[in-house]
Order: structure tokens, then C-alpha cells, then sequence
């Protein structure tokens, strides 16, 4: 998808595309990198005094001559940006991207987020939650995704009108990459789906993921997805939206193997999954596994599915906050912290309203009854 | 190939330099004709900036260069690194073929004999003193600024007050004292400082780090630092043109030249990193090293004291274990 250059032995390349005739854009990063280095080497200076001048001065002097400069270089070559950037090498880079992290994430977190393999099925919310993990520092993935950009996604999902009608996990893949040109992606155009479960999860000769991020919306790919996860003790971490809040379950089949799938809250989904095949019974499972605490306007929307709403219906609030938990909850199974199987919710609307965020008073609002007499209702639960 | 034991003497001096809560910080291997130094990073604090440390191994390599000096070697110091990373190698070399002065044997005899002395000094200085310490040549790119009216003398007062209560008011920095404080309560040890020194009437039976973490009053202390300083005669700022590895290592060998020709004139000294390294202290020191372009480094005090037995020796590392195989 990109192509970095090592001025040392890719000379030829690097002066062939930057010939004026190719039409390719030179974006030299040095010039904001240089004194974000400088910063970062020398951290104490008190600035605008002439010792940190002189200081700086002497730096840009003796550390970074053009020598040294070009030998710290990558040119990197972005082909749908047509724009080349030369680049400070992965080492620097890394330092460059890391800077503000530190003391928040220390060095060995770093250092173990960064080395671990995050696979994330589905990149809707998925595309949140690799784009908060990627900020914080992890830079190995394997994506899965078979969907393309819609018009109904760019309420949720960050995109441009210039991509619609591409794939979604091609405009991950480059988000990614124009973020951290060093990370190392593996992609799976297709989708997850059982057929490509053992490259995906890692079995074998295969590496295994450290975390799997699961944000699909096919019920029989999610239960599919975690009876693998599990067989190969992966842990699973899902955020679910949730009005404007966000759900985030975790299930760490890498502690406890025989940890029941989505908590139990759906029964024993292995013995009956063919069954999921019923889209009546998609809808109790789903409901099940979701459950009723959920925001009056989520219960009320998903009272329409299939009747006004053509699905689940989500908001750009949700999905980033879900990204950001997600993110955040594979960072944490991935550098040892102790975070235990479960449902945790994070309820911003709560947080801001206080209780009444609770109430459902307006048309489009349910009660928790009423929620589950309307579902019973429409599906005959 | 410079004899080992004739390094080791010299290192042997080097050794009886300077350094915050006297961690002595150094470690150092022979080469053919020197020696490489860096720092010990056992005994640096978790966190930099590392300023007071290379002014460690600055004073060191100034005290090394006078004993090199008595036995007719030229000290000099190879090109230094801009960046201060903790790994960073300094590279010292000796250059044979140079007479003894009388000038390197008294500062070699000074050096031997300088020991900090945190006790109260009188008000009054020998009437040569700041003559001979205005004429301390000093290494390229650093100054020295004494301070000698009241009026400034009080507002570095105030400046080494405001120090020591934040010193002992951040759980980070006591943590980073702690360690190096002793009483009789503690087993013997090469580093740190004896709690007498520091505080006469703070508990001889307990453990110093117990004081330094949980009884020590800032408030005491600071007043009490106030009280020194207010008192103390002449007060001394050394400064760098750029605040940089070099800068560090240089303002380093300079303040040493202070402390040495100070113990010469039969002065005592005592240091306060504090208005350097906190960041809301330094603008004021910036205005006592008026005149002084650069970074100031370190404020100090000199002065007669009052209490000559408050000058108590601190432990040194010897140099098998600074002396690297």
C-alpha cells in the first residue's frame, strides 16, 4: 500500500519519483520534526531565554547536520496522496509519536502496546477503535472488514465524501498508515468469516493475536468469532453503542477458557448457533446479549428495526467513545493489567444529566417495560 | 600507556568532588592515555534533568586535573555531546611533559581539604577573599556572579528557603533524599550525607531516610536555610552560555574552582541546587546572576564558619568500586 525508502540503497527510486514530470508532492517532515526533537533532547530549556537559544544553536548544529539528517531519513511514498514525506526513521518516528505519552503510558507499556497484534473484525466502530489504539502507540494489526463507505456511515464513522463507495478497510489501512507510516497491517478484504478464522485469530504456525477487537454486526459471525477466540484462549473485547453512550464487554478467554460466551447472557450460543440462522432468533439473542439497560432512545429505536429503521441505529458520539473504550481496554489486557471478564458501561449522559437521563418522558423515549413488551410485541419473544 | 596506579591516585582526588546529596555519581574506565567517565545510573534520581549530576562529573574531572597537574600532566576533555543522555561517555585524556606549578600543588592541597559546611558562617570575610575569587579564570562559556550587598543576599535567602520547602514538600524529591541521608541508626555506607550536617537537632536514632521521608519539616528546614544564607557574607552564581551536556560539564569544573580556591582563602561553602532546578525559583536566580549571560547553575554561600566542626566528612565511594574493569 506504501513504499519506504531507504536513501541508502533506494537512491535511484527516491530521485526517479520526485522527478517533476511524476507530478508526486515532497512533504519534508524534518522541518516540524527537527524542533519537536530538539524538545524532547532537551526538554529543560526555559524558553525564550538566550541560553536556550544558544542552546538550541549548538544542538541543530552538532546533532543534526544534513548528513546526519538524510541518513535518519525514510522517504515514504503515499500513492493515492501522490505526495512522498521524508520521514524520520522508525526509531525516531516512534519517539516523535510517543512524546506526549509519557509517564501517562511508561516505557515498558509502551513498548509491550506496541508490539502487540490487535486484530479488529469490523471497522465501523472498529475503524474507532484502531484509530484511538494507533494514537496511543499499538502499530500491529490485522484488519477484517468486507463492507464499503455509505453515506449513512459518515455519521459515525470519520471519512470523506471523496471515498464513498470504497472500502472501508482500505480507508483504515491508509488513516492508519498517514498516522504511522511504520505500522505493520495485515488485511483481510473479505471479512472475517470461519474460512479465514485461523489466520485471523492465529493458530498453528500462525501468530496469535494478543487481543481480538470484535465490532461486527452478524450475530453468526460474532459467536463464530469468539467459539474460536476462545479455543484459542485470545481475549475479546467488544464496545457496543449505546444511545450516546457506549457499552464495552470483555470476555478474557486468555485467563479462563471455559468463560461463557457474552457472559452467559444469551445461554449456551455453541450448541444452538445453527439456529441463528432464524432472524427471529437473531433478534432474541441479540436482545438478550444487548439486555434492557439501555437508553429509552435506544430501546425505542431498536423497537423499529426492520419497521421504520433498516438497523441498529448508532451515533458519531457513541461510536467514538465506544472506539476510545475499546481501545483502551486492549491496551490494558495487552500490557497486564488486571481487567476482568464483564459488562462495564460508561453512560455519559448520565454523567451530564444526572438521573433523569433515565426518565423516558418523550415519544421516542421507552421505559424499560414498555421495552420489553413492545419487542415481545413485534417479535413474539 | 599512563600507569594505573598513578590513575587511580588521581582518581583517588577526583573522587572527593561535589555532588547532589554526595551520591557521587561517577563511574570510570582506563584507557591508554585517560580515562572515560559516565554517569552511575544506580545512583541518579529516577528522574532527570541530569544538569546537577554532569556538574558532578565536572567538579570531579576539575579535581582530577589538579592532581594530573602536580605530577606534571595537562588535563584535557574530548569534544562533550550536546544531548545529555545518561549513557552519554566523556572521554578525558592526559597529555604528559607539563611542570608542576605551585598554582596545581596548592589547588591539588585544596581539594584534598574541601568539605561542605551547611552550618552558620560569619558575617564578616577576609578582606582579600573576593579579590582572589573575582580572579578565578573560569572554563570557556561560564561565569561566576558573586553577590555580596545585603539586599541580594537576602533575595537569595529567600531563594534557598523557598527551595528547601519545596524540596521537602514533594514526595518525589524527598524520595529522592531519602536514600542519601544517614544517622548513627544506619548501617555504614559509601554515599550520602550524615544528618548532623544537615540538621544538628534532628534525631540521631533514627534511620535518615525515616527523616527525610516522614519527620523532616519543610517549614523548619526552609526557615532555617533562610537563616544561613541571610547570615553568610558572600554568595556565589555560576552560570553557562547554553544549558547543554558541555555547558554542564564546564559550569561544573568552574563552580569546583570556586569551592577549591574558597577552602584556599580558608573559606567554608555550601551549595543550594534548588533556585536552579525549580522552575518557579529560576527567574529569580536569573536576576541575581545579573550581568551573566547564560544558564545559572548553582547558587552557593562562602564564608568563615561559625561551627568549623560542622564541616563533617562525608563517606566517598573508593576507587575500586568508581574504577571500572
Amino acid at each position: 500500500m506504501i513504499e519506504i525508502l531507504d536513501p541508502a540503497t533506494d537512491g535511484p527510486r527516491i530521485k526517479s519519483l520526485l522527478e517533476p514530470a511524476t507530478g508526486i508532492m515532497l512533504v519534508d517532515a524534518w522541518e516540524a520534526a527537527l524542533p519537536e526533537l530538539a524538545s524532547l533532547d532537551l526538554p529543560h530549556l526555559t524558553p525564550g531565554t538566550p541560553d536556550a537559544r544558544a542552546s538550541l544553536d549548538e544542538y541543530l548544529g552538532t546533532v543534526w547536520t544534513d548528513d546526519d539528517i538524510e541518513a535518519a531519513s525514510r522517504y515514504v511514498l503515499f500513492p493515492w496522496r501522490q505526495a512522498i514525506v521524508r520521514l524520520p526513521d522508525a526509531d525516531l518516528f516512534w519517539r516523535l509519536r510517543t512524546a506526549r505519552n509519557r509517564y501517562l503510558i511508561d516505557e515498558a507499556e509502551q513498548s509491550e502496546w506496541s508490539a502487540a497484534l490487535i486484530g479488529i473484525a469490523g471497522l465501523s466502530v472498529g475503524g474507532s477503535v484502531l484509530a484511538a489504539a494507533s494514537l496511543t502507540g499499538a502499530r500491529r494489526f490485522r484488519l477484517a472488514d468486507p463492507d464499503t463507505l455509505g453515506p449513512t456511515n459518515l455519521n459515525r464513522l470519520v471519512g470523506s465524501v471523496c471515498d464513498l463507495g470504497q472500502p472501508k478497510l482500505t480507508m483504515a489501512m491508509r488513516r492508519t498508515l498517514e498516522t504511522d507510516p511504520y505500522s505493520d497491517l495485515e488485511a483481510f478484504p473479505a471479512g472475517y468469516g470461519p474460512e479465514v478464522a485461523d489466520s485471523f485469530i492465529g493458530t498453528g504456525d500462525t501468530e496469535r493475536l494478543t487481543v481480538l477487537v470484535e465490532e461486527m454486526d452478524d450475530l453468526v459471525l460474532k459467536v463464530d468469532v469468539r467459539v474460536k477466540a476462545r479455543a484459542a484462549r485470545v481475549p475479546v473485547v467488544m464496545a457496543t453503542d449505546n444511545g450516546d453512550n457506549a457499552i464495552l464487554d470483555v470476555e478474557r478467554f486468555d485467563i479462563d477458557a471455559s468463560y461463557p460466551l457474552f457472559h452467559g447472557l444469551a445461554g449456551d450460543l455453541t450448541a444452538s448457533a445453527t439456529d441463528l440462522g432464524d432472524p427471529i432468533q437473531r433478534v432474541n439473542v441479540a436482545s438478550a446479549i444487548v439486555g434492557s439497560q439501555i437508553t429509552p432512545r435506544t430501546r425505542f429505536s431498536l423497537t423499529q428495526v426492520g419497521r421504520t429503521l433498516p438497523s441498529w441505529p448508532q451515533l458519531g458520539t457513541a461510536a467514538t467513545l465506544a472506539g476510545a473504550l475499546g481501545a483502551l481496554a486492549a491496551r490494558y489486557i495487552a500490557c497486564g493489567a488486571a481487567l476482568p471478564s464483564g459488562r462495564y458501561r460508561v453512560d455519559l449522559d448520565e454523567i451530564l444529566l444526572g438521573p433523569k437521563a433515565r426518565d423516558a418522558g418523550r415519544w421516542n423515549e421507552l421505559d424499560e417495560a414498555e421495552f420489553i413488551a413492545g419487542l415481545k410485541a413485534v417479535y413474539d419473544a | 600507556m599512563i600507569d594505573r596506579e598513578l590513575i587511580a591516585s588521581w582518581l583517588e582526588v577526583a573522587c572527593l568532588a561535589p555532588s547532589p546529596h554526595n551520591n557521587q555519581p561517577w563511574t570510570a574506565r582506563a584507557n591508554f592515555d585517560g580515562v572515560s567517565l559516565q554517569l552511575d545510573q544506580q545512583l541518579v534520581p529516577l528522574l532527570g534533568p541530569d544538569r546537577l549530576q554532569f556538574m558532578a562529573l565536572g567538579a570531579f574531572i576539575e579535581n582530577m586535573s589538579y592532581a594530573a597537574a602536580a605530577h606534571g600532566y595537562a588535563l584535557v576533555v574530548d569534544k562533550l555531546p550536546t544531548v545529555p543522555r545518561r549513557a552519554a561517555e566523556i572521554t578525558v585524556r592526559f597529555r604528559g611533559g607539563a611542570k608542576a606549578s605551585d598554582n596545581a600543588i596548592t589547588m591539588l592541597a585544596g581539594a584534598k581539604r574541601r568539605r561542605t559546611n551547611r552550618g552558620p558562617y560569619e558575617p564578616v570575610l577576609p578582606s582579600v577573599a573576593t579579590a582572589e575569587l573575582q580572579a578565578i579564570s573560569c572554563e570557556p562559556e561560564t561565569s561566576i556572579t558573586l553577590i555580596t550587598g545585603a539586599a541580594q543576599r537576602s533575595a537569595a535567602a529567600d531563594l534557598a528557603a523557598r527551595a528547601m520547602r519545596v524540596v521537602f514538600s514533594v514526595p518525589e524529591l524527598r524520595r529522592d533524599l531519602a536514600p542519601f541521608v544517614f544517622t548513627g541508626a544506619d548501617p555504614p555506607r559509601m554515599t550520602g550525607m550524615p544528618l548532623a550536617s544537615m540538621n544538628p537537632a534532628a534525631p540521631a536514632n533514627v534511620p535518615g531516610s525515616r527523616w527525610a521521608l516522614e519527620l523532616a519539616s519543610a517549614d523548619e528546614e526552609a526557615e532555617a536555610a533562610r537563616a544561613r544564607f541571610e547570615r553568610s557574607p558572600l554568595h556565589f552564581v555560576v552560570s553557562s552560555r547554553t544549558d547543554t551536556l558541555p555547558g554542564w560539564i564546564a559550569g561544573g569544573r568552574t563552580m569546583q574552582r570556586v569551592l577549591v580556591t574558597a577552602t584556599v582563602l580558608r573559606l567554608s561553602h555550601c551549595l543550594a541546587a534548588g533556585p536552579s532546578e525549580i522552575p518557579t525559583l529560576l527567574p529569580g536566580l536569573r536576576r541575581l546572576a545579573r550581568g551573566a549571560e547564560g544558564r545559572p547553575l548553582i547558587l552557593g554561600r562562602l564564608g568563615v564558619p561559625s561551627l568549623p566542626g560542622r564541616g563533617i566528612a562525608s563517606p566517598r565511594r573508593p576507587v575500586d568500586d568508581v574504577l571500572r574493569r
